[in-house]
């Protein structure tokens, strides 16, 4: 039936620089790690005419979890599931949140960290959690001379208007997520990211408290389609603020970020508005309940 | 299809039936379409072809008005039923789909006057699938939803509102079906004394008014309805299709049975080995069932037009009986056929449709004040369904249907880490043929989901499905659902 | 592209494209009239097979990632002796999923007692939603998989 049609050819480098090499001679080849997403995409095979896959499974530098006193670095081509089993009790508990309710067991035990990071157009759970993380991710250019590594804040990925600013060629290859203690966290879900990425929002909040204060807010709404929205101005309204937050408070806090949302991204659809109003007045809510049973 | 589209003699079109598993009906449709178009590829490249498609598929659009004049005693003393279906490109089965629509749409509420006008439209839209049904679970919903609306503007309870006005029947024209009225009331007494209705109904209709509901903080926004109505299984007795369908049944020596089917059906199996059982005394080893391969007769597709389980079952049965009373009198072997029985006009008030199965159903559900998604917190069924064979297997399969109208209507469970919370009953019948009840549920269930969701958002619900979009519309008073 | 692996036991080789998802290959392998490429990307749940002993969807993975595998279908598990367990699972539960998702269901419930005889019904449920067959409800599929669990113990018991 394909006659006269070149199959994909497809390349296994065994270590970092091997892959650096290929990824410079092919910069236009699919990075493949676990493939979930592109697999799920309805397409016909072969992908296309002559398609180069450099395929990471066996480059074991890319594998490896390690940890310090500070952080925790996890290797892009770690899947969800093994880092959850190795994590569970030192991760922060929005990623560990994240990282269950990111997909059912079997897609988690192929699904990749850095794949998952690395979707163009598509942000789901795990960068949604670590956008309020204190998280860097190295990433690994084939142009530049040196070494080609460079850690940036994994917020540099998203742009302030809810676009993704582009990584190929250069290829995600590590996660620093520094290891905070918290006062309170809150991770939630509502919709299906995958399915429906048009109605979905993702909020994860990071709080410290200096009772009866809120030393530290951090949140970050995530809308699969349109990145991860942050505000510096809310989070700093929030922050200095005592516990528990008065109705007055919520409801101001709740308008503010509702016209933020307006000037925000144009791709918004009003259903995700809604709810990330919504959920954001509950993560507030369950904050003055924690604060108070402390 | 491919033959017409690609101007080749039939003859010269192969089918090769592959495993095919579509979840409703697109076996109907879909094949012959994408291979026209695959056969027309070919031909033009010279080269085989393949079709790849992820199209949703649709059903009929139905619009249903239903208009009710109310005495001076709130009692319905006339309704006017407009119908309007969008069949797409191709209309299937026209005649069948206004049989049962018309038979979905009458209410069955004591009425003096009833006027029901039907129109089925075509338009240049891709064809609609028909779900496992012509029609007659839509109507029904909308008989049962406005038995709620009803209930609802006489300030009743509507299970109360079904009890009252569930009454004789005598009003009743004709041709339409003839109501179990005393079995729907044990089946509504049962659904609700199970689903604890009547308490909910009140704690709910005391909270609906307080505009908090949906906050993020008081999280109450609930609701419980109930419906109670009956279903068809199959065709209705005018249908000319089924007219070309027969069993044969041959009684050989030493009791070996064997049954000629044009129809490849094999789950439905147990079920007529036990009928054979019981009628003729045999042993089920001794029986053979023979299927018509599907060169001979035509594959009908998987849930549409699957009469098995009814119309089969008293095939089979009427061809054992003839042979029990042939049996010793007559030298073996004994060969009975039997086919499709009209019914005969001396009939006073004939039934249009055969295996006719009862229920109730109640819904109890929440609307999520974060994402205003419908959570289902219980549905507890009813059902009536001729003969049970498989008591279990009758339980998972309503079960199983339920949860599928459920997602159908816009519903979604609790948690997905929990077992959904779906109470199923089946009761003792004293029919001998077995009926499928799996569209009587789904029918009910999207009534007593309509009327839940209408308690729970103190608005009147008027098109499913009940979407998170929906809901916040509602909310946001840009229109009604 | 050339490819081997073993299946179901058997040393096969396949040439094929490298990105054709093995469900497709396996669909149009003689052997395997289990594998029915459904939703074709990773939602239906119904091409499950064991790579490596492993439960993963076969839509979701390439044909190049098979090399030098082990792959089981429905096929091969149901000449083991472990299949006997998932099927007294439905025999003593009186229920068994429908002709189209028995394949994938039935490799799931193998994959849960596989790692863990005394399954939570939190793990099964999870488990077994990959596949979103609702043939069965979720109470039967607990009660199979605890059935299909006791006579996985007692087996282990009589080995040791």
């Amino acid at each position: 039936m394909f006659e006269g049609v070149k199959a994909a050819a497809v390349h296994n480098p065994v270590t970092l620089t091997e892959l650096m090499t290929l990824r410079a001679r092919l910069p236009h080849a699919l990075i493949w790690a676990g493939g979930t997403d592109i697999m799920s995409r309805l397409r016909p095979y072969p992908a296309s005419d002559g398609i180069d896959i450099i395929s990471l499974a066996r480059v074991p530098d890319l594998k490896r979890i390690s940890r310090s006193e500070r952080y925790i670095e996890i290797g892009a081509l770690a899947t969800i599931e093994e880092t959850l089993v190795v994590g569970q009790h030192i991760l922060p508990p929005v990623l560990v949140r994240a990282c269950r309710t990111s997909a059912s067991l079997l897609i988690r035990s192929q699904a990749t960290f850095g794949g998952t990071i690395g979707i163009p157009d598509l942000t789901l759970s795990i960068p949604a959690a670590l956008s309020v993380l204190e998280t860097q991710i190295e990433i690994r250019s084939p142009s530049e001379k040196k070494s080609g590594a460079q850690w940036i804040p994994v917020q540099r990925l998203f742009g302030r208007m809810g676009d993704r600013s582009p990584i190929a060629p250069a290829v995600i290859t590590r996660i620093r997520i520094l290891l905070e203690e918290s006062d309170f966290d809150f991770f939630r879900v509502v919709g299906e990211p995958y399915q429906q990425p048009g109605e979905a929002v993702i909020l994860s909040v990071f709080a410290k408290f200096n009772a009866p204060a809120i030393a530290e807010f951090r949140f970050s709404l995530t809308f699969p389609q349109s990145g991860v929205f942050r505000n510096r101005e809310i989070e700093s309204a929030i922050s200095g603020t005592d516990l528990p937050l008065s109705q007055r408070e919520i409801r101001r806090i709740i308008r503010i970020l509702m016209q933020e949302l307006d000037g925000y991204s144009a791709k918004i659809s009003r259903l995700q508005r809604e709810r990330a109003g919504r959920v954001f007045e509950l993560s507030l809510h369950q904050m003055n309940r924690q604060s108070i049973s402390r | 299809m491919v033959s017409e589209v690609c101007g080749l003699q039939k003859r010269k079109v192969i089918v090769i039936q592959t495993d095919y598993h579509p979840t409703y009906d697109e076996k109907l449709i879909y094949p012959s379409i994408y291979g026209a178009l695959c056969a027309a590829a070919a031909l033009k490249t010279g080269k085989p072809a393949r079709i790849i498609d992820d199209e949703p598929s649709y059903r009929p659009e139905m619009v249903i008005t239903r208009k009710t004049a109310l005495n001076t005693d709130r009692e319905p003393t006339a309704e006017l039923i407009d119908i309007q279906v969008n069949v797409g490109a191709y209309l299937f089965f026209g005649d069948e789909m206004i049989q049962q629509i018309a038979a979905g749409a009458a209410p069955i509420y004591d009425i003096d006057s009833v006027r029901t006008t039907i129109r089925l439209v075509t338009s240049p839209t891709p064809p609609r699938h028909h779900f496992k049904g012509l029609g007659f679970t839509h109507a029904h919903y909308t008989s049962e939803a406005h038995c709620s609306y009803l209930a609802q503007s006489t300030q009743m309870n509507p299970l109360s509102w079904r009890i009252k006005h569930l009454k004789s029947g005598k009003s009743r024209p004709a041709e339409q079906l003839k109501i179990r009225y005393q079995l729907l009331k044990d089946l509504l007494e049962q659904t609700a004394a199970r689903a604890d209705f009547n308490r909910k109904y009140a704690v709910y209709e005391m909270q609906k008014h307080k505009p908090q509901n949906i906050s993020p903080f008081y999280r109450y926004a609930r609701g419980i309805g109930i419906a109670c109505g009956y279903g068809i299984t199959g065709f209705s007795k005018s249908f000319s299709e089924e007219k070309k369908h027969a069993v044969t049944v041959t009684l050989a020596e030493n009791n070996m049975v064997t049954v000629a089917l044009s129809i490849i059906e094999p789950e439905a199996e147990k079920i007529w080995k036990d009928i054979i059982c019981e009628i003729l005394s045999v042993d089920r080893s001794q029986i053979t069932i023979q299927y018509g391969s599907t060169a001979e007769v035509p594959d009908t597709g998987p849930d549409l037009l699957r009469r098995e389980i009814y119309h089969i079952s008293g095939l089979i049965a009427r061809c054992c009986e003839s042979i029990k009373s042939q049996r010793f009198k007559e030298p073996l072997p004994i060969k009975v056929k039997r086919g499709f029985k009209q019914p005969s006009p001396e009939e006073k008030r004939p039934q249009p449709f055969n295996g006719l199965t009862w229920g109730a159903v109640a819904i109890e559900l929440e609307v999520d004040p974060i994402s205003l998604d419908i959570l289902i917190k219980g549905i507890w069924g009813t059902f009536e369904s001729g003969r049970i064979f498989l008591h279990k297997r009758v339980v998972s399969a309503l079960t199983k249907a339920l949860n599928e109208a459920v997602h159908q209507c816009g519903g979604h469970r609790a948690a997905a880490s929990l077992p959904s919370a779906i109470d199923v009953a089946v009761v003792k019948s004293e029919s001998v043929l077995p009926s499928s009840a799996n569209e009587t549920s789904s029918g009910l269930l999207a009534a007593a989901f309509a009327s839940a969701v209408s308690q729970a958002l103190n608005t009147p619900i008027s098109s499913l499905p009940i979407t998170a979009e929906s809901v916040r519309k509602i909310l946001a008073r840009e229109d009604h659902a | 592209m050339k490819i081997t692996c073993r299946l179901n036991g058997k040393e096969v080789l396949f040439n094929t494209f490298a990105d054709k998802p093995v469900s497709e290959l396996l669909y149009e392998h003689s052997e395997v009239t289990s594998i029915i490429p459904g939703c074709r990307k990773g939602t239906c749940g119904n091409c499950i097979i064991l790579l490596d002993n492993e439960p993963v969807l076969s839509c979701l993975i390439p044909a190049f990632r098979i090399r030098d595998k082990e792959i089981t279908t429905f096929e091969g598990y149901a000449k083991t002796r472990f299949y006997l367990d998932v099927t007294r699972g439905y025999e003593e539960a009186g229920i068994q999923p429908c002709s189209y998702c028995y394949h994938a269901k039935s490799l799931l419930i193998e994959s849960i007692i596989q790692e863990n005889i005394s399954p939570e019904p939190e793990d099964i449920i999870n488990v077994l939603s990959v596949n979103r067959c609702s043939c069965v409800d979720e109470k039967d599929l607990v009660k199979i998989v605890e059935t299909a669990a006791k006579y996985r113990r007692r087996r282990r018991v009589r080995r040791s």
